[in-house]
């Protein structure tokens, strides 16, 4: 028997579990080797001194709280379990040990989610000042526009005005065949630019200006297209058609108001 | 059925009186062994409450393929092991943070108040023996532990412990050794110089 083969038979030899034959041949190796022999009865030796150890048994005193400490623990075991997001798992899956990444994701992930809903719900004081001064920019923007069609529109309303005044004016019951070749001119310039100012004044949403001017479109278009000859009363056409519309009327007072709208001190859209 | 096996049912039900029955069977055992895995009461005690509290956790995933106390013994190995690599880790944290290779034996720190009856002699033996224990991995403690103070055979330990009978073989080996060692450092104390 080797030195390496004796010494692994050396914990079955100490706890009495070698057969006869072997035990033979571990005693024979040992009497005859100082070195086995001696860590053999060294081993022995520890196992004695070993088994000098004793406990210090709890007495009854601390039994009797024993149980009493223990379902403190037990209880709050339960009412962990009772409670908050521990209801939604799963019984199987409760007591499973869940790693402690898993609870770093989730926070990682309520973080994330956070950021973004706040992102999309909410938009920081600098953000809403870009966004406030963007809303203002088209408003100036479409104020501006409806400032410039207003303007336009007056401008052919005081012109059609001037016109029909003019027409009006004349000296048509004299009887005299008068040329009205320049109103006539003047009247179809009008028809088309009240075509454009048509559309502008609709997109606009203008449509007090927008009736008026179509209302002009009707007198405007007789005056353009009547043949001028004698006999034809070219005046009394304009003017019954201004009576009727009162378009004169009309333009009078759009242009009082706005002129009223003007002198008024101007309102501090800053101060909004 | 054994009467055991029905209170571990009933248990399972979740009727707490019967897992108190259990407890009350069970708790002497389990103390000793988390006070041979520990070296003192107060952590003996504590531990052995993890262990009922991680048993009552537990409980619906026991089968009854192992014994009852073979499977607390397991729980009770296990949160030894956990106990004591946390206290390795706290005190690599507050003393030694480059000794973290080192074996976790030479790692715990030696109680540096002896209690009275350490300066008795039982009292001194019983503080060699404890250190000599204290010395050995937690998986030398376990197996030296389980085989000698509470007669468990190797095979028992290794269904305990989760591994082969060849490897309890292995650390029994090497925690006698160990130990040896450590006692022969005390062996004026134990009478043993001379022989």
């Amino acid at each position: 028997m080797t030195h390496k083969e004796c010494r692994e038979y050396f914990l079955d030899a100490l706890y009495g579990k070698l057969s006869p034959q072997d035990m033979q041949s571990v005693k024979a190796h040992l009497a005859s080797c100082d070195d086995c022999s001696r860590e053999f009865r060294e081993m022995e030796e520890t196992l004695h001194v070993m088994t000098l150890h004793k406990r210090e048994e709890p007495n009854e005193h601390d039994w009797s709280g024993y149980w009493d400490r223990l379902s403190l623990k037990l209880g709050q075991e339960g009412k962990r379990e009772r409670t908050g997001i521990f209801r939604l798992i799963p019984e199987r899956l409760r007591f499973a040990s869940t790693p402690a990444w898993v609870y770093g994701a989730a926070a990682i992930l309520l973080v994330a989610l956070g950021f973004i809903l706040g992102r999309i719900y909410f938009v920081t004081p600098q953000q809403g000042g870009e966004n406030l001064a963007k809303e203002q920019g088209m408003q100036e923007m479409q104020s501006a526009s409806e400032d410039s069609v207003s303007r336009l529109a007056y401008a052919y309303l005081q012109r059609s005005k001037n016109l029909l005044i003019g027409v009006i004016n004349s000296d048509g019951s004299s009887g005299s065949t008068l040329d009205y070749s320049q109103e006539q001119k003047v009247s179809r310039d009008l028809l088309e630019k009240g075509q454009v100012l048509e559309v502008a004044l609709g997109e606009n949403d203008q449509q007090h200006l927008l009736r008026l001017i179509k209302d002009l479109e009707v007198i405007l278009l007789q005056l353009a297209n009547t043949e001028i000859r004698p006999g034809v009363p070219v005046v009394e056409l304009v003017k019954n058609g201004v009576d009727q519309k009162s378009i004169l009327l009309k333009i009078n007072l759009l242009e009082m108001g706005r002129d009223s709208h003007r002198r008024q001190p101007p309102t501090t859209k800053k101060s909004s | 059925m054994t009467d055991e096996r029905l209170l571990i049912d009933r248990a399972q039900q979740g009727e707490m009186e019967a897992f108190r029955e259990l407890v009350e069977r069970s708790k002497i055992n389990v103390y000793r062994l988390a006070y041979d895995l520990t070296g003192n009461r107060h952590d003996a005690e504590d531990l052995s409450q993890d262990v009922f509290v991680k048993a009552y956790r537990s409980l619906r995933l026991f089968r009854g393929d192992a014994k009852w106390s073979t499977w607390l013994y397991r729980i009770t190995v296990n949160a030894a092991m956990d106990r004591k690599k946390t206290k390795a880790q706290k005190y690599l944290t507050y003393h030694d943070p480059s000794a973290g290779e080192k074996d976790d034996q030479e790692l715990m720190p030696h109680d540096p108040e002896p209690s009275p009856d350490r300066l008795t002699d039982a009292g001194l033996i019983r503080g060699n023996i404890e250190r000599a224990l204290e010395a050995l991995s937690a998986k030398e403690r376990s197996v030296f532990v389980l085989r000698h103070y509470h007669d468990l055979s190797l095979r028992q330990i290794a269904e305990t412990m989760g591994i082969s009978e060849g490897t309890v073989k292995s650390f029994l080996f090497r925690a006698i050794r160990r130990l040896r060692k450590s006692l022969d450092f005390y062996k004026q104390d134990f009478g043993l110089e001379n022989e």
